[in-house]
């Protein structure tokens, strides 16, 4: 088979003829699961999907743990054609039935608390007409429950599998939108493909690596591991992040090459007290991504890995991924995201949807490959993110998508990054950037996380309001920052207003939940 | 203290965790795996611990914290 594959069923087929008996996924408790059982159990559930009536673009749902059963059922719907949509399994009801209706799930694929969790009565509360239970004992007789391990011994014959092409939609992936219902983005087999290959090649994965999964795959960052770590025969080992020691404990046991995270991560391992007790010698990368890490971290994850590459990346779902800092310039430039990754071009555009000069803040604009099909049912809102047009050094119009992020290239072409536009602090008449004001009391021992934000005020427009995560005496936290404050930042952008808090809202990929910290703290 | 009555706590503990996380009352049995089944995340586990330490007057190491100690 060659080795170019051009949908994601073709890429596990590719695998499982090459790499065959290796161990494509395990969990951390023992459970292995090779690459040729992988592609015969996603054959086994892909047949057993379209003798439930799935057919060519139907959406399933996938609302499970992480687990070998959600891999295989990623790898099945693709195969049968279907469009998998990952449910986290931190959502709550009324968001399960909301992205059910809205893109109209036909058959949901859940473990036993996932089903609890959707309510037994999904079906008639919903457009899930099926439901495939991984666990035996949540498995009714009701003629809408199947058995999942009943659906793999299914010994059918059906010879082929539909014809998936790279253009056909693999996923919707939903996202948290800063205001109203969560959006779906839709992407394509080439775009998961593309992105796999792509981050593939500037992390050099192969089939020595062996990848520590600790994000969720219903985040496009998470989803991406998998499917790239199984492409170039890597063996993937599945966890979610609760404990520190837990993570430097799997790193020495399973000798771990590569391992992604998001900010909140990798400042809960810089704190960890006993790290040195662990030997972290295998791990070849660290990748960051879903927000930026300050400089003073960044330094801290140097010295806690001193023989690892520090990738710090950027994107969004609608793009997927668009910049990358090589670890040979996480020192020099530890505040940079850097250049666009390999068959992407990145601008900064100013308001006119000009070229900015070097230094000159603007929109962080996307063109080339990774481009999503835009969000499920909601032309409006693409039309915002994704246009059609002719940029100055582009011959005919194409897509390029708007960040709706500010940032700016420094004279080398490396990029930096500001903050969402919309939620850029204008204060004194300045316009300033959350981001700057952050980093400058992450240096703050002690201090594990801190979001900035402008609330409305009549003299000023905005007072800058600061929020700090720490476990530290409220008191004395407060009194540190306040000193840092009028030593590290001009007037204007020394905030007026403190909070501390011993824990801060996430997102379900773990990103530091803004919008709901500013519906939190947003008044004086 | 009775091992029953520290049972009987505990689980109360979980449950308003749970349901609180899930927005569910989900059903707690010994045979569930709180970690794995993503019914306590990173998050839960900081509110868990600190309920067990003022319910109970404990003291829990940094050492302590792994998964194979909570997800039995």
């Amino acid at each position: 088979m060659s080795k170019v594959s051009f949908s994601i069923g073709e890429s596990l087929t590719y695998s499982a003829d090459t790499y065959s008996e290796h161990i494509a996924v395990s969990t951390t408790k023992g459970e292995d699961l090779s690459f040729r059982d992988l592609e015969e159990k996603s054959n086994r559930l892909a047949k057993f999907l379209i003798s439930c009536n799935i057919r060519k673009g139907d959406r399933v749902g996938i609302f499970t743990n992480k687990s070998p059963e959600q891999v295989v059922s990623i790898y099945a719907v693709a195969k049968a054609g279907g469009v998998f949509v990952l449910l986290n399994h931190k959502l709550k009801k009324d968001q399960i039935v909301y992205i059910c209706n809205n893109c109209n799930i036909k058959l949901l694929i859940a473990d036993s608390i996932c089903i609890q969790i959707a309510g037994n009565n999904i079906c008639s509360e919903s457009s899930v007409e099926k439901i495939i239970s991984t666990d035996k004992s949540s498995a009714t007789d009701s003629m809408a429950f199947y058995c999942f391990e009943t659906a793999l011994n299914n010994e059918m014959t059906l010879d082929h599998l539909p014809r998936v092409v790279g253009e056909d939609v693999a996923s919707i992936i939903y996202t948290s939108g800063s205001t109203g219902k969560p959006k779906g983005v839709i992407v394509t087999h080439r775009n998961i493909i593309d992105g796999a290959d792509i981050v593939s090649r500037y992390l050099s994965i192969c089939e020595k690596d062996r990848i520590l999964s600790l994000l969720p795959f219903s985040f496009d960052y998470g989803l991406n591991q998998v499917i790239s770590s199984i492409k170039y025969g890597a063996q993937i080992y599945l966890s979610d992040f609760v404990f520190e020691m837990d993570v430097f404990k799997y790193i020495q046991e399973f000798k771990i090459t590569g391992l992604a995270g998001v900010p909140i991560i990798w400042i809960k391992l810089a704190n960890f007290p006993y790290l040195r007790n662990f030997d972290v010698s295998s791990l070849r990368y660290i990748t960051n991504s879903g927000g930026k890490i300050s400089k003073n971290y960044v330094y801290r994850l140097t010295e806690i890995f001193p023989q690892t590459d520090i990738y710090l990346m950027y994107g969004l779902t609608e793009a997927f991924r668009s910049t990358f800092l090589p670890p040979s310039m996480v020192k020099k430039k530890p505040e940079s995201i850097g250049k666009a990754i390999p068959n992407v071009e990145i601008y900064v555009l100013n308001a006119k949807g000009q070229l900015c000069n070097p230094e000159e803040k603007g929109e962080i604009a996307h063109r080339g490959a990774l481009i999503s099909q835009g969000y499920w049912d909601n032309p409006e809102a693409t039309d915002k993110i994704i246009k059609y047009i002719k940029l100055p050094n582009m011959l005919i119009k194409e897509k390029v998508v708007f960040s709706g992020d500010e940032g700016y290239l420094d004279k080398d072409g490396d990029l930096y990054f500001l903050g969402r536009k919309d939620e850029m602090i204008k204060s004194s008449g300045y316009r300033i950037s959350p981001t700057e004001i952050e980093e400058v009391f992450y240096e703050e021992p002690g201090v594990e996380g801190v979001v900035a934000l402008g609330v409305e005020d009549i003299e000023l427009g905005q007072k800058i309001k600061v929020i700090i995560q720490t476990r530290l005496d409220v008191q004395e936290i407060t009194d540190r920052i306040k000193k840092l404050s009028a030593i590290k930042l001009p007037v204007y952008m020394q905030p007026h207003l403190f909070e501390v808090t011993p824990s801060m809202p996430v997102t379900s990929s773990g990103k530091i939940d803004r919008s709901k910290i500013k519906q939190l703290y947003g008044k004086v | 203290m009775e091992k029953e009555y520290i049972k009987t706590k505990v689980l109360s503990i979980i449950r308003k965790i749970v349901k609180n996380s899930t927005g569910k009352v989900i059903d707690i049995n010994n045979n569930i795996s709180l970690i794995n089944s993503g019914l306590i995340d990173s998050l839960g586990m900081v509110v868990f611990i600190q309920a067990l330490i003022k319910k109970f007057h404990i003291n829990i190491e940094f050492s302590e914290l792994t998964a194979d100690n909570f997800d039995k």
